[in-house]
């Protein structure tokens, strides 16, 4: 391997295709004759070299095959395909070295006299993760050396991004799984019903296994309902009188002293009341009721409950088994009202926490998230959280629909993309620059993933996935009509 | 000690392989000293070649080593009047074949020249195509050898004291005593004698190839060169009269100025017409004997330059069908016979070729390759190079 040109913080190099040579791999470039200053350098792409008359002697050869028969009657030109067998390649620098210490580059360049030798793997973890003291269950390799993370640099926001098929619900498993050994809380809003599979997850099926209570949930579900499946006219009496009262018999009920089991507001409760003194404003409140009534989705006062506190649903993530809430089976609009309430719910829970001194804060889990939460809520979800506790992390396989997330980001796990759009909008991310991302989106092996950002201090480290455990079920599995053929 | 045996006619097998093992011996040539004894002082390892920069297209110069042609003062043949242009005839394809030979020069060593050949033969008959290469990879010519391989040389194209003086006191062991004042003066004359060796070796092979055909040479069929011994040329027509072959010289850029005009404007007269005029008359005796075959001017494509064509034909056979089979078999229209295109294609060396031959060369002979900045392009840069 030569160094041909250093340019910026791009070093292009020449390789043999003997030499083994990767994207995402790791060289030093030492200088010589002194080897005292070096660069620590990643390689993102690899290209065709091409030099001055090879086009000429490629049709040359060409023209040699095809409209001749050639004899070599005497051959002794040895190695003549070896220019062939060169290639040009593209790195990044990432370290200056100084005797044995990485150190951030601040634009030293060798002079042209170096030796270029491949970084060991053991090393460059050793210097890019800096051995945590205290790491996350493993779950990738680097060159076959397990990569141990540190468990607070994967804090607050982090965004596993690829294209469909890639791995990204792998990845995220991964992930959780890793979090919740640690018996941090995990909760995932599971849009594909992928995450039921996870040991101890407490799945919740809203209108299923799930009726919570109203009176857990507060008005703001309730508001949500109607608003997107059976809206009031807007700017109606109707609008304005459930908008105002609704909140004022929750606050009625919690006053009106003792009930039975499972006592507060229920859906019948509030048909009992009188939201107006027009009849019409009355009819229309109470259709509604009526209809969300009938979907099933809160639990009755009184009756046997079959869904389990949320508290202690809580308790239970808090030892390791994640709530995984199943979006799978709704609607849009009963997705969003549900997420937005549980949001809620996260950050009450979150409070209290933080007012009891025990600062079990969550990691939040969002499964294309742009299909149920606005971008207002992202955002405050990315703001936020910092001063709650929270960390969220969004799986996405549309980077374009969250794209305000990225300059936001404390870590990315990138999966391969194909589209230029989606790479364009994963290399906003503050902590690299775009030529590396750009190149190396496209060229991730399948089973493989950057992981970049606080949790590799700023390193773009390459790693394949480990092997889910034998007890979670396969991962994005759909559902064909083909299957009964096969 | 290199031996190669003199060709006779009908071994063409024999001969075949002795210009193999010619140049197998020559490969194999090495340095009297070992690469510890001649490395310089200060340098780890290896010796050093400078390397030369060469322009290939250098070799398409005239060859400035050929007898000037020079104005020819046509003699006492001034009343003779200029022949009339002739018109090509269609008639009937023949076979055709055609040799080239090209030489990269790589590097300089104290005391050796690396160079590398490629010689081509292209062999059309019956629309189809076949090439035959002969490819020598690099070989380093060493000084100290020079002057037998010199000897060799000559002795294979029929004049064993063509490039050297010899002793014959013992005659069956004839000793060479030097290089003849100008056969090799410096490396690069050296070099192209090697050059004009292998293709004329090649051109030898070819004869097999053209019966009842033509010989296509790229140059004029002139008998005194300094390159070719006088008897190599008459001895390679016999062969190819023999096979019922004629042979053409094709000299793109010939020199030859006949009653003070130089060829090219032979066929101003006619001006954008595919056509031929017969010159030997008009050339003095003395010139008309240093070539072989009758000299003509010719045009091939209506807007293509004229030049210098030379006809060896057999007995019993015109200049005239020669010429017309040559622009049936070969020419097509094209405004040079693409068949001569071809075979300097097949043995010129592309930039990378020079790269990797350098780099064999280097490994082989166990050499650091020194670049040397080219002084057009560096000290004279901005003055417009070295030319003036």
């Amino acid at each position: 391997m030569q160094v041909v040109r250093i340019t910026g913080d791009t070093v292009t190099f020449v390789f043999h295709t003997d030499e083994q040579v990767e994207v995402g791999q790791q060289f030093e470039i030492t200088e010589l004759p002194n080897k005292s200053d070096g660069l620590i350098v990643q390689v993102i792409s690899q290209e065709s070299l091409m030099v001055e008359g090879v086009q000429a002697q490629i049709v040359q050869d060409e023209l040699e095959r095809r409209f001749t028969t050639a004899e070599r009657v005497m051959d002794k030109e040895f190695g003549m395909a070896e220019l062939r067998s060169l290639k040009l390649g593209t790195a990044k620098i990432r370290k200056h070295v100084r005797g044995d210490e990485w150190c951030a580059w601040s634009g030293w360049i060798p002079g042209r006299n170096v030796e270029v030798v491949p970084v060991r793997p053991d090393d460059l973890l050793d210097r890019v993760l800096l051995r945590p003291t205290n790491p996350l269950r493993p779950f990738a390799k680097h060159h076959g050396r397990t990569v141990a993370l540190h468990g607070r640099k994967l804090d607050k926001i982090s965004v596993i991004v690829g294209a469909k098929g890639q791995g990204k619900s792998h990845a995220a498993k991964q992930i959780v799984l890793s979090v919740a050994q640690k018996r941090v809380p995990v909760v995932i809003f599971d849009v594909n019903a992928e995450y039921g599979s996870l040991p101890g997850a407490q799945v919740l099926r809203w209108g299923e296994n799930y009726l919570p209570s109203l009176s857990e949930l507060g008005p703001g579900i309730l508001l949500s309902l109607v608003r997107s499946l059976h809206p009031l006219p807007p700017g109606s009496p109707s609008e304005a009188t459930f908008d105002s009262k609704l909140p004022t018999f929750f606050q009625q009920a919690q006053h009106e002293g003792a009930r039975e089991k499972n006592e507060g507001v229920d859906i019948p409760y509030l048909m009992a009341q009188k939201f107006s003194e027009t009849s019409a404003v009355n009819m229309a409140i109470q259709a509604r009721l009526r209809r969300i009534h009938e979907m099933r989705l809160f639990a009755v006062c009184g009756s046997v409950s079959v869904t389990p506190n949320l508290a202690d649903l809580y308790e239970n993530a808090c030892a390791g088994d994640p709530i995984v809430i199943d979006l799978s089976g709704l609607t849009t609009g009963l997705q969003k009202a549900l997420v937005k309430a549980m949001i809620k719910q996260v950050e009450y829970i979150c409070e209290a926490e933080n007012a009891s001194g025990q600062g079990r804060w969550p990691y939040l889990f969002f499964e294309e998230s742009h299909l149920y939460l606005s971008e207002a809520a992202v955002v405050d979800l990315t703001t936020r959280p910092r001063h709650l506790g929270v960390a969220s992390v969004f799986v996405t396989n549309q980077p374009q629909a969250i794209s305000y997330i990225f300059p936001h980001l404390d870590n990315l796990f990138l999966l391969g993309l194909r589209h230029a759009d989606d790479v364009r909008v994963v290399s906003k991310v503050a902590f690299a620059d775009t030529e590396t991302l750009e190149a190396l989106a496209t060229r991730l092996p399948e089973h493989h993933m950057m992981m970049l950002g606080i949790v590799t201090n700023g390193y773009p480290l390459i790693v394949s996935l480990d092997p889910l455990p034998a007890e979670v079920g396969p991962t994005g599995v759909t559902k064909s009509t083909w299957d009964r053929f096969e | 000690m290199i031996i190669v045996e003199v060709q006779t006619p009908g071994s063409s097998h024999s001969h075949l392989d002795a210009l193999l093992e010619f140049f197998h011996r020559l490969a194999a040539t090495r340095s009297p000293h070992t690469a510890d004894e001649i490395r310089p002082p200060g340098i780890p390892g290896g010796r050093e070649a400078r390397l030369v920069r060469f322009n290939n297209d250098d070799l398409d110069q005239p060859d400035a080593e050929e007898e000037d042609e020079d104005n020819d003062d046509g003699g006492n043949t001034h009343h003779v009047p200029v022949p009339r242009v002739r018109l090509f005839n269609p008639v009937e394809k023949v076979p055709v074949v055609a040799v080239d030979c090209g030489l990269s020069r790589l590097g300089d060593t104290a005391d050796s020249v690396i160079a590398s050949l490629r010689a081509a033969m292209i062999i059309v008959a019956k629309e189809e195509h076949h090439v035959r290469l002969f490819r020598t990879g690099p070989l380093e010519l060493l000084t100290a050898d020079k002057p037998l391989v010199l000897h060799a040389m000559g002795e294979s194209m029929g004049q064993d004291d063509f490039f050297v003086l010899l002793d014959r006191s013992d005659a069956a062991n004839p000793r060479v005593i030097t290089v003849k004042q100008g056969a090799a003066n410096h490396g690069q004359i050296y070099v192209d004698r090697l050059r004009n060796f292998l293709e004329k070796q090649v051109t030898v092979l070819a004869v097999d190839h053209c019966h009842g055909g033509l010989l296509v040479i790229d140059g004029s069929t002139t008998l005194r060169t300094r390159d070719t011994p006088p008897s190599f040329l008459p001895r390679l027509t016999s062969d190819v009269h023999e096979r019922g072959a004629a042979i053409v010289g094709v000299s793109k850029t010939s020199t030859l100025t006949v009653r003070d005009r130089p060829i090219q404007f032979w066929l101003d007269d006619v001006p954008r017409m595919p056509c031929y005029r017969h010159l030997s008359p008009l050339l003095s005796q003395a010139r008309r004997e240093r070539n072989l075959g009758e000299t003509y001017v010719a045009r091939f494509s209506a807007l293509g330059p004229s030049y210098r064509i030379d006809v060896c034909a057999p007995d019993g056979v015109s200049d005239e069908a020669v010429l017309n089979q040559f622009y049936s078999s070969c020419v097509g229209g094209a405004a040079y016979p693409p068949i001569l295109v071809m075979a300097h294609a097949m043995s010129y060396f592309t930039s990378p070729d020079l790269i990797l031959l350098r780099a064999q060369a280097a490994a082989m002979f166990n050499l650091r390759p020194e670049e040397t900045m080219p002084l057009s392009e560096g000290v004279f840069g901005p003055f417009a190079g070295i030319w003036k």
